[in-house]
């Protein structure tokens, strides 16, 4: 091989003979952190909330994009649990043409939070066979949920289920609660020990998910595979705590190590 | 009594600041109206405007800060209004608070403010005095701002070839090249970049010219001691400082060439690892082991892939070998920087030829 061969080094298109897997190694051999987002659609998100959520989540997607460190690594699933639940977005690269292609999601329904639980997980585990057969490592994956209310199926034995993996240390569980209705305390039942839930200020959409880009851009980009998630500051999103509450506030405490 | 910025970044509308107190009593902002409750008709009231945040300079002169431009785990990275070559890295209160590593920041910044033949540099992104916050307590550091794009774009074919269309081996081989001379400049004077992450880098998409931003996490030596480097990418640490299990444990200029290979073999191959590949599910674990690619003969890649190693030239090749095989166990036997930098003066003279010319 001479040196000048290497000057067409870069490919000035993806191959077209690779099997996926092997394209998508190809083209980005990068670690993945991938990410599933479970998002309450039931009809008490009518109006406003749905509106501010929509506009959150192309916040979510502009941020990821727009830096280099989180496009090749973040794989993000939308879920959403309301009149059923449905995978709103696929696992998708976000190199992948289209990728910022956002549905817009229409609020109806009740809280079926065990089915998506239970979704999450199959999806996760689903992601996690297709990276190993394709040979790309990944950070630990996050489950994060967001809920304006108490749900409303069989949800007990989905959120042991995604306890147990968060103590384990197989994935990173998060939950936030909208609105005044937000059941904390069950969210609680399913979240890394480390990172009880926290109530969502107003509708401020925007700032957590701006705030949720900017946490899984220092995690992926820490270059630590086992490590635990790097939490960004959250005050432009959460509702302080209620002072004298005597609860540790892990919130002010959690950092990366 | 002098204003750094002022001294520094002469504007001509710069308003001439009242010399506030070191440590002024301030009251604190008063905090934001809680969110009025939720209801589907009314929207929201949007939330009242905060006040302007301001740090200070070490003779106690305001300058307002900017929103931010980037935000980490540890601090967020502000503009300073009116002072463009300036940014300043302001630390979140949860890592001022964890004492010992605040203590240790501090030290190595009084030696690194006071290194001023690096301020000027364009370079690097170099601290240059520290600020402090309304209550005169240490809230960060002012630094050069560094333009450019994040290196990051170089590391998957899919992303340089739409955000750097036009980028081709020889700006990759000039890049390399840039990071090994700039890296050289550095261990000359006793300062190892001591976490070689690909995100600490920036590039300038026209000339490949290299900038290194997180200087703060720069190993330091003088006179005065060994100021360390308080973060580790495992990813791209060397064998024996992942032994040593400590992220501030003392770089040697050994690692520093482990570390700065692995991060060429990226750049040049357009994203792939080293010691990265089918079955292993962490980078850092085959680091530790000595399971590299090279001389598996790319058996556990697409050849698609692999193909991108194959076409560097036998003497590329032959110093990541000696950086990763060779010199796995044998620190001694990876190649210099300077070795590097000849090498690689030579690639780039040979991959620009014009086509007609003789071989």
């Amino acid at each position: 091989m001479s040196s000048r061969d290497y000057l067409d080094i870069v490919p000035r298109s993806a191959p077209t003979d690779l099997c996926y897997s092997e394209l998508q190694l190809a083209e980005n051999p990068n670690p993945r952190c991938p990410v599933a987002v479970l998002l309450d659609t039931s009809s008490s998100m009518l109006g406003l909330p749905i509106a501010e959520l929509n506009n959150g989540l192309r916040v979510f997607f502009c941020e990821l994009m727009e830096d280099p460190v989180s496009r090749l690594a973040v794989e993000v699933v939308l879920i959403s649990f309301g009149s059923r639940v449905s995978i709103v977005k696929p696992f998708t690269s976000l190199l992948e043409v289209g990728a910022e292609h956002l549905p817009v999601l229409q609020a109806g329904g009740h809280t079926p939070l065990g089915a998506a639980l239970d979704l999450a997980c199959a999806q996760l585990a689903k992601r996690r066979r297709f990276y190993k057969q394709a040979g790309i490592p990944a950070y630990r994956p996050w489950i994060v949920t967001l809920s304006d209310g108490a749900p409303n199926d069989d949800w007990q034995a989905p959120a042991a289920h995604v306890r147990r993996l968060a103590e384990q240390r197989h994935i990173v569980s998060l939950g936030v609660g909208v609105g005044p209705q937000a059941d904390l305390a069950t969210l609680g039942t399913f979240s890394s020990t480390d990172l009880p839930p926290r109530r969502l200020a107003g509708l401020r959409f925007g700032e957590f998910f701006r705030w949720l880009a900017d946490s899984l851009r220092a995690t992926s980009g820490s270059g630590d595979l086992r490590r635990a998630p790097i939490i960004a500051n959250p005050a432009g999103w959460t509702q302080p705590v209620a002072q004298g509450s005597g609860q540790l506030n892990y919130w002010n405490t959690h950092f990366s190590p | 009594m002098l204003s750094f910025l002022r001294s520094l970044f002469a504007t001509a509308s710069a308003p001439a600041p009242a010399p506030a107190p070191r440590s002024p009593v301030a009251t604190p902002a008063p905090p934001a109206p809680p969110a009025p409750p939720l209801s589907r008709r009314t929207p929201p009231a949007p939330p009242a405007p905060a006040p302007a945040l301001r740090v200070f300079d070490p003779n106690g002169h305001p300058a307002e800060i900017g929103d931010s431009i980037g935000r980490g785990g540890e601090a967020s990275i502000h503009p300073i209004v009116g002072h463009d070559g300036v940014l300043v890295k302001l630390y979140h209160p949860q890592a001022l608070a964890r004492t010992e590593r605040t203590r240790a920041l501090h030290r190595k910044l009084a030696v690194m403010t006071r290194l001023t033949q690096l301020h000027e540099d364009p370079r690097y992104a170099w601290p240059r005095f520290e600020v402090f916050d309304e209550q005169g307590r240490w809230a960060g550091f002012a630094m050069s701002r560094v333009e450019g794009r994040p290196l990051t774009l170089l590391l998957a074919p899919a992303l340089i070839r739409r955000e750097l269309p036009r980028w081709d081996g020889r700006h990759l081989v000039a890049v390399v090249g840039n990071l090994a001379r700039h890296l050289e400049f550095l261990a000359e004077q006793d300062i190892i970049v001591g976490d070689i992450n690909p995100g600490n880098f920036l590039l300038d998409p026209k000339t490949g010219k290299v900038g290194l931003i997180d200087c703060d996490s720069f190993q330091v030596k003088t006179a005065g001691g060994l100021f360390p480097c308080p973060v580790v990418t495992p990813t791209h640490a060397a064998p024996e400082l992942l032994a040593l299990g400590r992220p501030d444990a003392p770089r040697t200029v050994e690692m520093l060439r482990f570390s700065a290979a692995i991060l060429f073999y990226q750049i040049l191959t357009v994203g792939l690892h080293p010691f990265q590949y089918k079955g292993c599910d962490d980078p850092a674990d085959n680091i530790r082991a000595g399971k590299c690619a090279i001389g598996t003969g790319g058996a556990y890649l697409p050849a698609a892939a692999w193909e991108r190693y194959n076409r560097l030239p036998g003497y590329i090749k032959n110093l990541f070998r000696r950086a990763f095989r060779d010199g796995h166990a044998e620190p001694a036997l990876r190649p210099s920087l300077a070795e590097w930098t000849r090498a690689l003066t030579r690639f780039f003279k040979e991959v620009s030829r014009p086509a007609n010319a003789p071989r």
